[in-house]
């Protein structure tokens, strides 16, 4: 059993943040340089802790598998930042975020974090200006905003199409700042391989050099693990191609406990699959939904062009069903919803596809003022699909986006190792069950630059005492199991490669633990995925060599991780028996479709553990509890 | 469609590299270049060859890792465009084409396609940012910034990195780069402490790399995948000379080149 | 000591380029004033080519300005040419490997010829000095008078005597040519480098290029197209004593 105990401090959940600064232990600005602490990944929450840390006085160690700290997927992040300033007067509030984002992940997600994000949030906008990222602004110079899915506020901050790309350089600049002044230090192009645990205590990590193959240690007081999220264990989704659990799995491996493997985030418009040679699929922010209008043709395999068919024969059931949130339901509604008019034999031309449609807004508003807004997007769809936008709608389908489940953490975003502390999308954290919308961004950089870099001095204030190097066998043993993997793999000389296998799993995830899912399909799933990790283990081949750049066995080594992950995620959806938010179950809907929640047995978190190699997972949970907002069923009608 | 590749070869920074002729057949056109790539990948692995290594990531065109010339151009045929973005569709079948890596003395072949622009880093490490430390900061609106200079900020900080302005310079200059970093912080009213010793460090540490100097060829925007205008460069050079000749001199080396 | 940094760097490199230039655009500019004077009549450019020499004489003495002129002139030649020699050096070392295709698409013809129309400009300024000025390369026999005790060449007769050559002056308008596209790139590049240039100026900083290139090209080349065409008449010799041709004394 895990001991998972969440440490969220007593008093009111206004309090909590506050009263839980005054307590924790702190690290003199003298005895900082002391301290050894690896960040593993920079991405927007990575690189803000690692330049934070570093900014504090603590010796940081940043290490990503790019070829610079830059290029990490939160660039990709379009839409923008949420944040409570309540700058449209219209009623927002941190109460009101905190609301928002709880209904928003259908009450799983753990109270204590959900407000602290609300309230850390404004300062992230602070912080982000000061750092000089250029939020989009208005004509007198103050900062704008707009509306994003599932809330009622515009709180949405912005830099065209591009916050998440600039608000990682604003991340990426500070951390570079703090490599220049020698606080830290940058390891790119390199993957970690597992973490090291001595005496109970995570103190140190394994990597390997992807450009020489060299496999190194670095001995740390405490490990960050920053590594992002696992959305492409689908094969396709909207991830970067790199993007992999291998960071949180081998961690998981070590001891760390896995929450929610389940809940995955489909984003609702993505362009749709063009072809099986497709790796990648790309996705048009949310934000489109502000102005354009959801719709499929009310007759099913109609072929007429989108202008040929009048108003009164197109269905835009986002509409019609929630008439008060419209087109900006939040993204597992809405994605949801695709699936089932398209399930109806709707879809754009008998495809699996529906409209998006900018006619409205543009005849409205006229082209300049859309395209201004959506520019870039528009420009990009058109350059994929061929078509403009501005004169055809859109065609878009759901995609995987976005992994809420990750390494289960404390307040303080320690994992159940101590030491070992896990944040932004590799944490299992805020966002319970669904994610609304601007809403990572938002959890990276709290995570980042608020909390962790105030909590971890908790369990770090006096361990420099014992100073552990990379000479204590730990390392030299878990260095030499690595390499004795890496072997194995490079030993595979099969017939099929670590990407056709890797693709297959892709296919058996989207169809059996995607946006619906049930008892018998995840059943299914498990024994394909079960018979994939035989073809992993016998029928591969990994060609050239170890001790030089071999993408395919960074591919191969990452496939392993994946190929154990989904497994977890079949038997976490299996014995989640109930649908919220994204996780969606057949067996537990409504009359309409919608999700059917089981309160009585699952307001909990699911943590598991790795019980060895070739033995079953074991189950553990956190009981959420719900004082400040209690239960109901969410609805956006 | 089919398509002849000549793919440059290339085992390590100090090996000798060449081009390597290979046919493929099966080609789609919507596929995109990287795809059309990892086909190419995916028949050498089943063969037990080394497969093309290339550097790609979001392949969405935003991280900027990815970094081949196409047919002598950074990025292929496109405009606004990274090579991940572009789409068979631009070639005809039957086409020859040359794929070559980025080439400047400051970006060592690693292998193959895949170049190190880690020069680029120290860039900004020279300078490239406004100093700050997290926690609590002054509130945004305090400090208004119009319209206009928030747009012309915005433009020069889409910059991605990728070193295709390098690529694609006759004279392997990072001009562009430099000046949109320069530029964007430079414009914005936070960045107005720093702003002189930035300029003066950032051009310093561009020498010191051993880039090339501009002589306003243009190139550069024009491959700029995100259309990050010359006029940054100028604007660069202006607050250059200010810092140089008018400035009170800040002592601040540059960062070593490895 | 800053000075010395600051030319260093590329960018400062570039602009001693700049400035450079500047001072030689407007030196031909002034030139091309001079030589438009042909079109006068033959007095004109030999009483202007004596005022250059008496010009602030109670101060300089005979000819001072002009030698100071010449002095700041041969500066900026050097500078403007030693500059460029170190950045050709810094670009040629910043891409050691050449690319087998490196497909050129935005840059102007200009821009890529800079090089060539520079070395073509200066074997011309060579040559240039040494027919007109000192008189040593002479494809036809240069004349000189005596003109208040000082040597002095007869600007209209010589000119004549060159251009009426028809390969003289086809080279001449050759060269020209070069300076003009050096000039179309220099003209709009020295306004780059010195950062006037935005998006709104742009277009106005390319006609000023063309204005000032084709402007220069037009105005140099129609004094040896109009001796070779005969359109300018020769010149009346008299009253005029001729200095021995091999003289190469001369101002």
């Amino acid at each position: 059993m895990l001991e998972l105990d969440a440490k969220i401090p007593s008093g009111d959940i206004r309090d909590k943040w506050r009263n839980h600064l005054e307590h924790v232990k702190l690290v003199g600005p003298r005895n900082r340089p002391k301290y050894d602490i690896v960040v593993v990944g920079t991405g927007l929450a990575g690189a803000a802790a690692a330049a934070s840390l570093a900014a504090q006085g603590y010796r940081v160690h940043v290490m990503c598998f790019q070829d610079s700290s830059r290029r990490a997927h939160s660039v990709a992040a379009q839409g923008g930042i949420n944040a409570p300033k309540n700058y449209r007067n219209d009623g927002d509030g941190i109460s009101r975020l905190f609301y928002d984002t709880q209904k928003g992940g259908d009450f799983r997600a753990r109270e204590a974090n959900v407000w602290r994000l609300a309230e850390v949030a404004t300062g992230i906008i602070d912080q982000c200006t000061a750092q000089g990222v250029p939020f989009a602004r208005e004509y007198g110079g103050q900062l704008a905003n707009r509306s994003f899915g599932g809330v009622l506020v515009e709180r949405t901050f912005y830099c065209r199409g591009q916050t998440g790309q600039q608000l990682m350089l604003g991340a990426y600049q500070a951390l570079h700042q703090q490599v220049a002044a020698g606080n830290a230090i940058m390891y790119p192009r390199t993957e970690m391989q597992d973490v090291v645990n001595i005496d109970g205590r995570c103190r140190g990590v394994v990597y390997r050099c992807l450009q020489t193959g060299e496999i190194r240690s670095i001995a740390a007081d405490a490990v960050v693990l920053a590594s992002g999220g696992y959305g492409n264990v689908f094969f396709q989704s909207t991830n970067a191609f790199n993007c992999n659990v291998t960071a949180a799995w081998r961690a998981h491996k070590q001891g760390a406990g896995f929450a929610n493997p389940c809940y995955v985030q489909i984003h609702p418009t993505c362009i749709p699959v063009s072809g099986d040679f497709q790796c990648k699929l790309t996705l048009m922010s949310e934000s489109l939904r502000n102005d354009g209008r959801v719709w499929v043709p009310k007759k099913p395999g109609d072929t007429r062009s989108p202008d040929q068919i009048p108003e009164n024969e197109r269905y835009y059931y986002l509409e019609e069903r929630y008439p008060s949130f419209g087109n900006l339901v939040p993204r597992d509604v809405a994605a949801r919803n695709a699936k089932y008019v398209c399930d109806d034999g709707l879809g754009v031309g008998g495809k699996r596809q529906v409209y998006l449609d900018f006619a409205d807004a543009i005849r409205d508003r006229g082209e300049k003022v859309i395209g201004e807004r959506y520019g870039n997007l528009f420009d990009m769809y058109e350059e994929i699909t061929t078509e403009s936008p501005y004169k055809v709608p859109m065609r878009i389908f759901p995609a995987v986006h976005y992994c809420m489940g990750g390494l289960w953490v404390d307040y303080n975003l320690m994992t159940n190792i101590p030491g070992l502390y896990a944040i932004g999308e590799a944490n299992f954290s805020d966002h319970g069950a669904n994610r609304l919308g601007a809403s990572s961004l938002m959890q990276c950089l709290a995570d980042g630059y608020m909390i962790l870099p105030q909590t971890i001095n908790d369990s770090l204030h006096d361990i420099y005492m014992d100073k552990v190097t990379t000479e204590h066998p730990a390392f030299a043993q878990h260095e030499q199991s690595v390499r004795e993997h890496i072997d194995g793999l490079m030993a595979r000389r099969g017939s099929r490669s670590p990407m056709a296998i890797h693709k297959e799993l892709g296919e058996v995830m989207w169809h059996h633990c995607g946006m619906a899912r049930t008892a018998e399909g995840l059943n299914e799933a498990i024994s394909k995925i079960d018979s994939l990790k035989e073809a992993f283990e016998h029928d591969m081949i990994v060609p050239g060599r170890a001790d030089t750049t071999n993408q395919a066995l960074e591919r191969a080594g990452r496939l392993g991780d994946f190929l154990d992950l989904a497994h977890l995620m079949c038997r976490d959806a299996l014995e989640r028996d109930e649908s919220c938010g994204c996780h969606f179950r057949e067996e537990h809907q409504t009359d309409d479709g919608e999700v059917v929640r089981n309160d009585d047995e699952f307001a909990n978190v699911t943590v598991w553990e790795w019980k060895g190699e070739g033995s079953p997972h074991e189950k553990n949970t956190e009981t959420l509890s719900f004082d400040a907002l209690p239960l109901m069923t969410r609805s956006y009608k | 469609m089919r398509v002849i590749l000549h793919v440059w070869r290339q085992d390590g920074p100090d090996a000798k590299g060449g081009f390597e002729r290979h046919e493929l057949s099966n080609v789609e056109v919507d596929m995109s270049f990287l795809e059309m790539l990892d086909t190419l990948n995916e028949q050498l692995i089943v063969a037990g060859q080394d497969p093309v290594t290339f550097d790609s990531d979001c392949r969405e065109g935003i991280c900027g890792a990815c970094s081949c010339v196409i047919n002598g151009r950074p990025h292929g045929p496109g405009q606004k465009s990274t090579t991940c973005q572009i789409r068979m569709r631009a070639f005809r079948d039957g086409d020859e084409i040359w794929i070559e890596p980025f080439r400047s003395g400051t970006f060592p072949v690693v292998k193959d396609l895949m170049v190190d622009r880690t020069a680029f880093e120290r860039i900004i490490e020279a300078g490239g940012y406004i100093s700050t430390h997290s926690g609590p900061k002054p509130e945004p609106n305090a400090s208004l910034v119009p319209h206009p200079i928030a747009e012309e900020a915005m433009d020069a900080a889409e910059c991605i990195g990728c070193g295709a302005c390098v690529a694609a310079c006759p004279n392997a200059a990072a001009m562009l780069f430099t000046a949109a970093k320069v530029s964007h912080l430079g414009l914005l009213p936070q960045g107005q402490p720093e702003r002189w010793k930035r300029a003066k460090s950032m051009v310093e540490q561009m020498d010191e790399e051993g880039f090339g100097a501009c002589t306003n060829y243009a190139e550069c925007q024009d491959v700029c995948p995100k259309g990050v205008s010359i006029r940054f460069i100028g604007r660069m050079n202006r607050d250059y000379m200010k810092a140089s000749l008018c400035e009170p001199e800040v002592q601040i080396g540059p960062l070593k080149a490895h | 000591m800053r000075l010395l940094k600051f030319y260093k760097t590329a960018v400062g490199k570039k602009v001693v380029v700049a400035i450079t230039g500047v001072v030689l655009i407007l030196f031909l500019i002034a030139h091309m004033g001079g030589n438009l004077k042909v079109f006068a009549g033959p007095g004109v450019i030999d009483e202007y080519a004596m005022h250059l020499r008496t010009l602030l004489e109670p101060i300089f003495g005979w000819g001072g300005v002009l030698w100071i002129m010449r002095a700041v002139l041969l500066v900026c030649v050097l500078a403007h040419i030693v500059t460029v020699a170190l950045l050709i050096y810094q670009n040629k070392r910043a891409r050691p490997q050449k690319y087998h295709r490196h497909d050129l698409q935005a840059s102007t013809l200009a821009a890529r010829l800079m090089k060539f129309s520079g070395a073509v400009i200066l074997v011309f300024i060579v040559l240039h000095i040494l027919q007109f000025t000192t008189g040593t390369v002479q494809p036809a026999p240069v004349l000189f008078h005596e003109e208040d005790g000082h040597m002095m060449a007869d600007v209209y007769l010589n000119l004549y005597a060159a251009f009426s050559m028809w390969w003289v002056s086809a080279l001449y308008i050759f060269v020209m040519a070069c300076i003009c596209i050096h000039l179309y790139h220099g003209g709009w590049s020295f306004l780059q480098t010195f950062g006037a240039d935005n998006q709104d100026r742009n277009k106005a900083f390319r006609v000023w290029a063309w204005v000032l290139s084709l402007g220069l090209f037009i105005g140099f080349s129609s004094v040896p197209f109009c001796f070779w065409t005969g359109i300018l008449p020769p010149p009346t010799i008299s009253g005029v004593e001729h200095a021995p041709a091999s003289s190469t004394e001369g101002h």
